[in-house]
């Protein structure tokens, strides 16, 4: 049998050490049909009871961009829920009708028309603008201030948010919508501003005013991530453990697990 | 050799990995029924088929590996290969060879997992006397358990360049693109491991007291 393999310029012939691969006997120890026998069923169990991995697992996205996410979308629903659920309604459109001309009927004797009343105001609804003004009304209620940051937020114009975040905090400290620009607040000075013991302070006081709160796991989750930036370990491990108890179905529990980890001892 | 992609997953229409012609016993798809049965996932075929592709799969793995400790190990991590492979089988080549280039991939991905600690191999040659075989002449049987103890001494780059090129017969370019390195390296690797290999041959067959 020959085995000089194509287009290698300068082999040499190695029949006499090296052959081509079969199924004889050797180099392999000699293996009873038995133990043979047991290897295939052993492998036979495993690659049919053990599912195929998929192709190509899709990477989760950063947990910052996860929580950003997260805290962005449930901050802009809790402003709608509060926006609607509030007493204001707002200035309604007044159409003025056309003043309808009196019957005239047929009289002996003149009688003078009465004065024409003053004609009802007819009034539509309409339904709220889908995109709420930019534009910082000085006379805007925490909602609305709510509102607008979330949209500056969203324009990446971070600083002028985190402005309105603080006059929504300070309007009403005890709101809903305070407890949102607080985490929100927090998660902008962690992540954009580079603020992180403010962030610390602004994820502390959610927690502290609103335990339990629906942001919960997003101001917990933040308190260990701004503790991480600040350098504090310890700090960091138990904010975690803490999140981990209340939040283990969180989408950020197995990011924060993994963080845990290397954050244990061996 | 990208290792994103599970083994039995990577495409397998390569050139090369040719079937060492004589000892072929598994015929293509659509010539062997049981191959088709087990591509469909039929246990009894499938073990059927395995049973008799195992002393090629272990045979290669030696020869790939240093030592005997972990060729059940490897071999048995290829069969799993193979199977969970075996419905992407296209068909277009030498069934062995596709079956060569699972285990081969399923090795040098066990290499690499457990590198720094493939070294447990003894030299211990007492079982060459010993060990009787039923399928080949027990000399022919000798000559390779001879053989891989001097492979076993190779640099691992010359011993899988040789391997892969006298053994599976690949060419230097398929080598070359398997392996990831350049055309020229394996040339030189293929060089130097048969330099090195004829001198410990020739160093075994020296009588004792006496220099090659």
């Amino acid at each position: 049998m020959s085995s000089r393999p194509p287009d290698d310029g300068d082999s040499e012939p190695m029949d006499d050490l090296l052959r081509p691969l079969d199924g004889g006997s050797g180099p392999a120890r000699r293996l009873s049909r038995k133990r043979s026998s047991a290897l295939v069923q052993a492998a036979l169990d495993a690659a049919l009871q053990q599912a195929p991995e998929p192709p190509r697992r899709r990477r989760r996205p950063p947990v910052w961009l996860m929580a950003g996410a997260a805290l962005v979308f449930t901050g802009a629903a809790a402003a709608a829920v509060w926006s609607y659920a509030r007493p204001v309604q707002p200035p309604p459109v007044v159409l003025k009708p056309a003043v309808p001309e009196p019957p005239r009927v047929a009289t002996l004797e003149p009688v003078p028309l009465p004065p024409p009343a003053p004609p009802e105001p007819f009034v539509i609804e309409h339904p709220r603008p889908l995109r709420p003004s930019i534009t910082v009304k000085e006379s805007s209620k925490p909602e609305d201030l709510l509102r607008q940051a979330n949209a500056l937020r969203s324009e990446g114009k971070w600083r002028d948010a985190e402005g309105l975040y603080l006059r929504v905090i300070r309007a009403e400290p005890s709101s809903l919508a305070a407890y949102v620009a607080r985490v929100a607040s927090g998660s902008l000075r962690l992540e954009h501003l580079g603020d992180a013991r403010g962030a610390l302070r602004q994820f502390q006081d959610a927690v502290r005013l609103q335990p339990g709160g629906m942001l919960d796991p997003e101001a917990r989750h933040g308190e260990a991530e701004a503790h991480r930036a600040l350098g504090d370990t310890g700090a960091e491990a138990r904010a975690l453990g803490e999140f981990l108890a209340l939040h283990p179905d969180s989408p950020l529990s197995a990011a924060s697990r993994a963080r845990l980890r290397e954050l244990s001892p061996p | 050799m990208s290792t994103d992609d599970p083994i039995w997953r990577r495409p397998f229409s390569l050139p090369g990995m040719r079937s060492s012609g004589s000892h072929a016993t598994v015929a293509p798809r659509g010539e062997d029924a049981r191959l088709t049965a087990a591509m469909r996932g039929q246990r009894e075929a499938t073990e059927s088929l395995l049973l008799e592709l195992l002393p090629r799969v272990r045979n290669l793995v030696r020869y790939l590996v240093r030592g005997d400790s972990d060729v059940e190990d490897i071999a048995q991590e290829s069969l799993i290969a193979l199977v969970r492979g075996l419905p992407t089988y296209r068909g277009d080549g030498r069934f062995h060879g596709w079956v060569d280039r699972v285990v081969v991939r399923t090795t040098f991905a066990w290499l690499k997992r457990s590198r720094g600690r493939e070294a447990r191999y003894s030299e211990d040659p007492v079982e060459l006397l010993a060990v009787p075989s039923d399928e080949a002449p027990a000399d022919e049987y000798l000559h390779r358990r001879q053989l891989v103890t001097l492979l076993d001494r190779l640099s691992t780059e010359q011993r899988h360049a040789l391997v892969l090129h006298h053994v599976l017969e690949l060419s230097v370019q398929e080598i070359s693109t398997e392996l990831g390195v350049p055309f020229e390296t394996v040339r030189s690797r293929l060089r130097l491991g048969r330099t090195a290999l004829r001198a410990l041959a020739s160093e075994d067959e020296a009588p004792e007291g006496e220099s090659p």
